[in-house]
């Protein structure tokens, strides 16, 4: 047995040798560490924001995700378009929403005098029918309504519709402009020309 | 590259989800809503076939939605939504026949609303002839109105044909209508009041040979 074989016997038997450790070391080495001031890890917060990493999406999540962005975006573009169109999301009681207006609209300006109405609103083919979409604003003086709204050249058909305080509803068409024919429906409409020598 | 914790994927996953369901009745009311929704399922339903027969007639079918809109707006009963609807289609079906295909929609519905009035198709065709890509709605509106407002048909289609024929134009139509207008508002009897006014066209109109101008023009035209 050579020298350095009897160096490795001995650590053999030193590993093996059973050592009474002290049951509270642990803890005491711990209490120290907890006392040491913890070094403050500058930019953590941004380095987790800027650091590439792969997401582990399935297709079905990484769909929904994309249906998400989809459902934003047509959301904030419903909004875009609600701020200055007919849409009838969002109706405000006051403001008369206006399409956008487009190069070749003209715009027409209603107005019906109805000093007892509660509301009056103008409807006609320019807005579906849609007797919400269109609000009129009383003037600050009397009760003379109006709105003006950009309308593409052409024949329209329209008519009021007047709310009055008493809760009634009666379709009015426009007094100062040309009659449409009755088509038993019920209420009379108006024609407003849009374009061309005498609209 | 790192991978993040399976506990940050699922919370950014669910987040995409909630998102999802939370906005897509937004994004589809976004989109143009369907009109016709506001029919009833079995008014809807003879409407839209209708339409179909319109559309492989090859005449405009947004009047007809249109109609039906305005009937709903209206809250018509849905017989005579249908009705209503089915007399633009026909009345549109005349037009073609009169005045033929080549008509812009304003054209159209101005025509439909004169064969509305009771203005025969024979009457109609004549404007055919002349019509050499003169707009036709003018005249044809201003000839319903007449109509509407109590002037027999016979002479109301007989002045404005007169006036077509001798090369009016939209101004002249309007200012015959705002002046017969203002007559049977002052208590002049329709038919009485046109041939007044149809007096002051001593032959072929010229630039300088027009109706007077109305006194003003309307509250709802102004651009």
């Amino acid at each position: 047995m050579t020298e350095q074989d009897a160096y490795v016997a001995w650590m053999a038997r030193e590993a093996k040798r059973p050592v009474a450790v002290d049951p509270m070391a642990v803890e005491r080495v711990m209490a120290r560490v907890r006392l040491e001031p913890r070094p403050r890890r500058r930019g953590a917060g941004w380095r987790w924001l800027v650091e590439p990493r792969a997401l582990p999406l399935s297709p079905a999540l990484g769909a929904a995700l994309a249906a998400g962005l989809v459902g934003i975006g047509a959301f904030l573009g419903h909004m875009q378009n609600d701020r200055g169109g007919q849409n009838p999301a969002g109706r405000s009681p006051t403001v008369a929403p206006q399409p956008p207006l487009a190069s070749h609209d003209t715009i027409i300006k209603f107005v019906l005098v109805a000093p007892h109405a509660a509301t009056v609103s103008v409807v006609g083919d320019f807005n579906d029918w849609d007797a919400q979409a269109t609000p009129m604003k009383r003037t600050p003086t009397g009760g003379t309504w109006s709105v003006a709204i950009p309308l593409r050249p052409g024949r329209h058909v329209y008519a009021f519709v007047v709310n009055g305080a008493n809760g009634g509803t009666q379709w009015v068409a426009d007094p100062t402009a040309p009659l449409a024919p009755e088509d038993g429906l019920g209420a009379p409409n108006s024609v407003v020309l849009v374009g061309g020598s005498a609209s | 590259m790192m991978v993040v914790s399976s506990r940050t994927s699922r919370f950014i996953a669910y987040a995409a989800m909630l998102s999802a369901v939370a906005l897509q009745p937004l994004a589809l009311f976004a989109q143009d809503p369907d009109p016709l929704s506001r029919l009833d399922p079995n008014t809807r339903f003879t409407v839209e076939v209708i339409i179909d027969s319109a559309r492989v007639a090859g005449v405009p079918t947004r009047p007809l939605t249109l109609k039906a809109l305005e009937g709903s707006a209206k809250h018509a009963d849905n017989r005579h939504i249908i009705a209503a609807v089915r007399s633009v289609f026909h009345a549109e079906l005349d037009v073609r026949v009169a005045l033929g295909s080549a008509l812009d929609e304003s054209e159209w519905t101005s025509a439909v609303s004169a064969l509305q009035s009771g203005v025969p198709l024979e009457v109609l065709s004549k404007f055919r002839g002349d019509h050499a890509g003169k707009p036709l709605t003018r005249a044809l509106v201003v000839m319903t109105d007449l109509i509407q407002r109590g002037v027999p048909m016979s002479e109301a289609s007989s002045a404005i044909m007169q006036l077509w024929q001798r090369g009016a134009e939209d101004g002249d139509f309007y200012g015959l209508w705002k002046n017969v207008e203002q007559d049977i508002l002052s208590g002049q009897n329709p038919g009485s009041a046109l041939q007044q006014r149809i007096r002051e066209y001593p032959g072929r109109l010229t630039p300088g040979n027009k109706i007077p101008p109305a006194s003003q023009e309307p509250d709802n035209s102004s651009s």
